[in-house]
């Protein structure tokens, strides 16, 4: 009973899932609002399931292939409600035709299951599995609108990237087979406590593992496909993948690396004691520092909005894998409080430049002067939303960043605190220039602003209610933070 | 008793927030905006006046409020309100409600810079009264941002070129900063924000590996410290930018930068320096001075040779700044309290002075004058509005340092306290001072004296609402100069607890 509790959230994802395909084939009425009506319900209703199934977790349902406890549950939270944002924004724009709605929802209902598969999986070929099926989601969702041959280039970009990402993974999973003889992960970790692995074995595997993960994380050395995958899809899918993607990423990453590769520390504020001799902070240092300078100044040179966000997005999950990093329970609680901070961020950013995308056609920089004036509650919407995103103070996103680099100062990683600040710096003058352009000369008489209506009275009400939480993990940081902390109390080791 | 000003620095926080944007009629939204900053403006100076009563009763802890925020890591939000800022407070409240209703003429987009203008009252408010780094640290960038948004869409036609490069200079700063307090934040154990745990020279000897080396916590912060103040406040090396932005601001963003922000900025720089290291303060003290006594003279030196009026306007603060440095770095307590009554004169003079300055611009588009830039053509103001010239008179004669006004004894006090420690450099700000009474009377005389153009409509006088704005400010100098003396028994009490520290 317990089990089945456990993964009800995924038995849900999948009723919805076959739900809204059967719509599609074979229900021929007035669709598109039973489509919608489902799609959301669906996520809802998983995603209450999973509130309530917090109650339960520290278990391995499914013959051990799953591990549902804090970190897990933490991420299936994040992930639905992921895609239950993405899917209320597909309602307000206009870049998905109806007639495509249902697939679209099908494509990120499944998107949203096979994170969760991810997130939870304890089995290497469960792990595998789930992201082969995310990768193949995320192929379709990125060639979505195949007339456009930005989409159709970024389709091709992310398909051979999340090839070579996958066949790297295998070859990760194939040593660690050979050395202990199990894929399943707590049995993995005994045996290489039992036998510890040479130096040149576990590095080995630690930089595969990392580098096949790189591409879902979206961080060097497989960044290059979010500015152009990103560029080229609707601003729905575009959120969905600058936030799920990376999220499964860390998801697994931080599983394999906490249940995996070390054991629970004595002290609550100690580094987690980390089996296998050292040389994969520095390439994971490198990596991050790398990331983030390069996220920053390509955000800083870009004249198209979709490509500077990109940017901005790169520089900061070079900022998160500091997290991965500093690894105790400090910088883990960073990161999953940056994570929450960004979903409702990103998807505020995303929803407000889909709203100007739609009244102006380009998203360049240079068409957006005077926009301030046609339609002041969005765009200032926008300035807020990236505020936070960038890691402007008062706002949460500044007090994650400042975790961050507070966990990895504490841990002696000076220069990378130096550049994660500058790359914060460049961040804030990218931003500026986004926001500035919005602005442009002030007009002499009483500009038109765009149509009104019920449509856009509601995407205003739903910026409105994403600005709620942010302000809430403002005021009520503390309480976000303890909250982040115990989402990793109940951790399987 | 403590409970009703706790109320009330929380009000002033949070009344400069809400924006007048919401009313649909432009003079009620106007009326909100003015309404709104008179009445944290009130707040202020009735808090600063029970602050003077408890001194005067003998207790000189200030009035204090202290909420956790962020119990974890230790922030809270730690306001008070204590000798030392007490003025700058009292300055906050009367500049920003004069500014704002200098901006009542304005057409275009007054929705948004009433609101931008309250969002800096209310960060320089937090910027003044903060006792959490942390906190500080927030209103400290906030500060950037309206002042970026408020150049770089009503300046002049540079003023994109000039608001980028503002806020790359301030964010740079605000990193700097950000690394000081990183660095002093984790030096002590347990890790803390507040002032006043840091105080008391806790962190001398206190010392951190860096690369292999071994580097003193305060000498570096104090030093991350320095250069993040020189990249926000005019000091010679690196005051382009601000030049720059002078001369695109609108005349009232100018007016809050000089007469809001630098006082602001200087404040938190005595603060944190007296504060946290006051052993690298000692150590450091003759660079500064040398340092500020240096800005006298390039910006006297600057003032005379300036054509153009907004320029003049720069150099003058550079050289007030150089002044108010030498004050705070001459570690004497008649400096020390020189140098913060300083601010306060000082803020209120160049608020009047560019009050004034956006006053006759906005009469010069309409009678044919050519303000800006060097081949300005206007003079003979003062038999066109008589009172006008006698208003401008008296501020002048108040940032000159005049006897009977409050610059006197600002110039005064930091003159007498520098004077027994660095009689040189006394010497140097003699002589920029005179420079800058010669620069100051030529512009002066350019204005008003002379011949009226011919052919050129009148300007006409100021009008009632004009006069009402300038009064407060007048009045003030005026009072600063002929009784100083409630303010300083304010302010000396605090200047000498810190000084302890260091003789």
């Amino acid at each position: 009973m317990r089990d089945w509790i456990l993964v009800l959230p995924e038995i849900t994802l999948a009723l919805t899932l076959s739900g809204l395909l059967a719509c599609e084939i074979a229900y021929r009425g007035e669709r598109v609002r039973l489509v919608s009506a489902i799609a959301l319900v669906g996520l809802a209703a998983a995603f209450l399931q999973t509130v309530v199934a917090r109650r339960y977790i520290g278990a391995e349902p499914a013959a051990g292939s799953l591990a549902i406890d804090g970190l897990s549950s933490y991420f299936r939270l994040f992930f639905i409600a992921l895609a239950f944002l993405v899917s209320a924004m597909t309602v307000f724009t206009r870049e998905i035709a109806i007639r495509q709605r249902t697939e679209y929802f099908a494509f990120v209902t499944a998107g949203a299951l096979a994170m969760c598969f991810a997130a939870a999986s304890a089995d290497f070929m469960m792990a595998f599995l789930s992201l082969q099926f995310l990768n193949l989601v995320g192929y379709f969702m990125a060639g979505y609108s195949k007339e456009r041959s930005v989409s159709t280039e970024a389709a091709v970009k992310f398909m051979v990237f999340g090839a070579a990402s996958s066949v790297v993974l295998l070859y990760a999973v194939a040593v660690l087979f050979s050395v202990s003889g199990t894929l399943d992960i707590y049995a993995i970790s005994a045996a290489m406590r039992a036998q510890p692995p040479t130096y040149v074995t576990s590095l080995m595997v630690i930089v595969l593992i990392y580098v096949s993960l790189s591409f879902y994380l979206g961080v060097f050395p497989m960044h290059l496909w979010v500015p152009d995958v990103l560029q080229g899809v609707p601003m729905p899918t575009a959120a969905f993948l600058a936030l799920g993607l990376p999220a499964a990423g860390f998801s697994v990453l931080l599983r394999l690396f906490m249940a995996v590769f070390s054991s629970k520390g004595t002290e609550a504020q100690a580094l987690w004691p980390f089996f296998g001799t050292g040389g994969w902070e520095e390439v994971l240092a490198l990596a991050s520092g790398a990331t983030m300078l390069a996220g920053a100044l390509l955000a800083l040179r870009q004249s198209s909005a979709k490509r500077m966000l990109a940017g901005l997005v790169v520089s900061h999950l070079g900022l998160l894998l500091l997290g991965v990093l500093v690894l105790n329970e400090n910088g883990i609680a960073a990161v999953l409080f940056n994570l929450t901070a960004q979903l409702f961020a990103l998807v505020g950013v995303f929803c407000s430049l889909s709203f100007l995308y739609d009244r102006l056609g380009t998203d360049r920089l240079e068409h957006f002067g005077g926009v301030l004036y046609r339609a002041i509650p969005e765009c200032v919407c926008l300035i807020l939303f990236l505020a936070c995103f960038v890691g402007f103070p008062p706002f949460p996103g500044f007090l994650g960043r400042f975790l961050l680099i507070g966990a990895a100062v504490r841990e002696q990683w000076y220069f990378l605190a130096i550049i994660a600040t500058l790359s914060t710096v460049i961040g804030i003058a990218a931003f500026l220039r986004l926001a500035h352009s919005l602005g442009g000369p002030i007009p002499d008489e009483r500009v038109q602003g765009f149509e009104s209506g019920g449509a856009i009275t509601g995407q205003r009400m739903f910026l409105l209610l994403l600005l709620i939480p942010l302000g809430m993990m403002t005021l009520f940081a503390h309480a976000a933070i303890d909250w982040a902390h115990r989402s990793l109390q109940f951790q399987l080791w | 008793m403590i409970l009703l000003p706790l109320l009330g620095v929380a009000g002033q926080i949070l009344f400069g927030k809400p924006r007048g944007v919401k009313a649909k009629d432009s003079a009620l939204h106007r009326l909100v905006a003015i309404g709104t900053s008179i009445f944290a403006g009130i707040i202020g100076v009735v808090l600063v006046v029970r602050l003077y009563a408890q001194v005067g009763a003998g207790g000189a802890a200030g009035i204090s409020e202290h909420l956790d925020w962020v119990g974890a890591f230790a922030i809270s939000y730690a306001v008070r309100i204590d000798g030392l800022n007490a003025l700058l407070v009292l300055l906050i409240s009367v500049v920003f409600p004069v500014l704002l209703v200098s901006e009542w003429g304005r057409e275009r987009g007054a929705r948004g810079l009433n609101g931008l203008f309250l969002c800096l009252q209310s960060s320089l408010y937090g910027i003044v009264c903060a006792q959490d780094l942390f906190l500080l640290f927030f209103f400290w960038t906030l500060s950037a941002l309206p002042i970026y948004f408020l150049v770089s869409i009503w300046g002049g036609e540079e003023r994109e070129r000039a608001g980028f490069r503002y806020m790359m200079t301030a964010s740079v700063g605000n990193a700097l900063l950000f690394c000081a307090i990183m660095v002093v934040y984790y030096a002590v154990d347990p890790n803390t924000f507040l002032l006043d745990q840091l105080s008391d020279g806790r962190l001398s000897g206190i010392r951190f590996g860096f690369l292999g080396g071994s580097v003193p916590v305060a000498s570096l912060a104090f030093t991350l410290l320095c250069l993040s103040m020189v990249l926000r406040v005019p000091v010679w090396p690196l005051h382009g930018w601000f030049s720059y932005l002078m001369t695109q601001a609108p005349p009232s963003v100018s007016v809050a930068l000089c007469g809001g922000f630098i006082p602001a900025a200087i404040y938190l720089f005595v603060r944190l320096s007296y504060g946290l290291f006051p052993f690298s303060l000692s150590d450091l003290s003759p660079a500064l001075v040398a340092i500020g006594a240096f800005n006298v003279v390039i910006g006297a030196v600057g003032a005379v040779a300036q054509r153009d009026f907004r320029m003049f306007v720069a150099s003058l603060c550079v050289t007030h700044t150089g002044l108010i440095l030498v004050g705070v770095s001459s570690l004497d307590a008649v400096g020390v309290v020189g140098a913060v009554f300083q601010l306060f004169a000082f803020g209120l003079g160049v608020s009047g002075l560019m009050l004034f300055f956006g006053i006759l611009r906005d009469r010069a588009k309409s009678s044919g004058f050519n303000l800006d830039g060097p081949e300005a053509g206007y003079g003979g103001v003062a038999s066109e509005a008589p009172v006008m010239a006698v208003v401008t008179a008296l501020i002048v004669a108040s940032l000159l340092g005049f006897p009977g006004f409050g610059g006197f004894i600002g110039n005064a006090l930091i003159f007498m306290g520098g004077y027994s420690v660095h009689p040189g450099a006394v010497l140097i700000l003699g002589i920029g001072s005179l420079l800058l009474t010669l620069a100051t009377f030529s512009v002066y005389m350019r204005i008003f004296l002379g011949k009226y153009p011919e052919g050129a409509k009148s300007t006409g006088d100021l009008v009632i609402r004009e006069r009402g704005f300038l009064l407060p400010l007048v009045f003030l100098l005026v009072l600063l100069g002929v009784y100083p003396k409630p303010l300083l028994d304010m302010v000396r009490p605090s200047v000498e607890a810190l000084l302890q520290l260091i003789h």
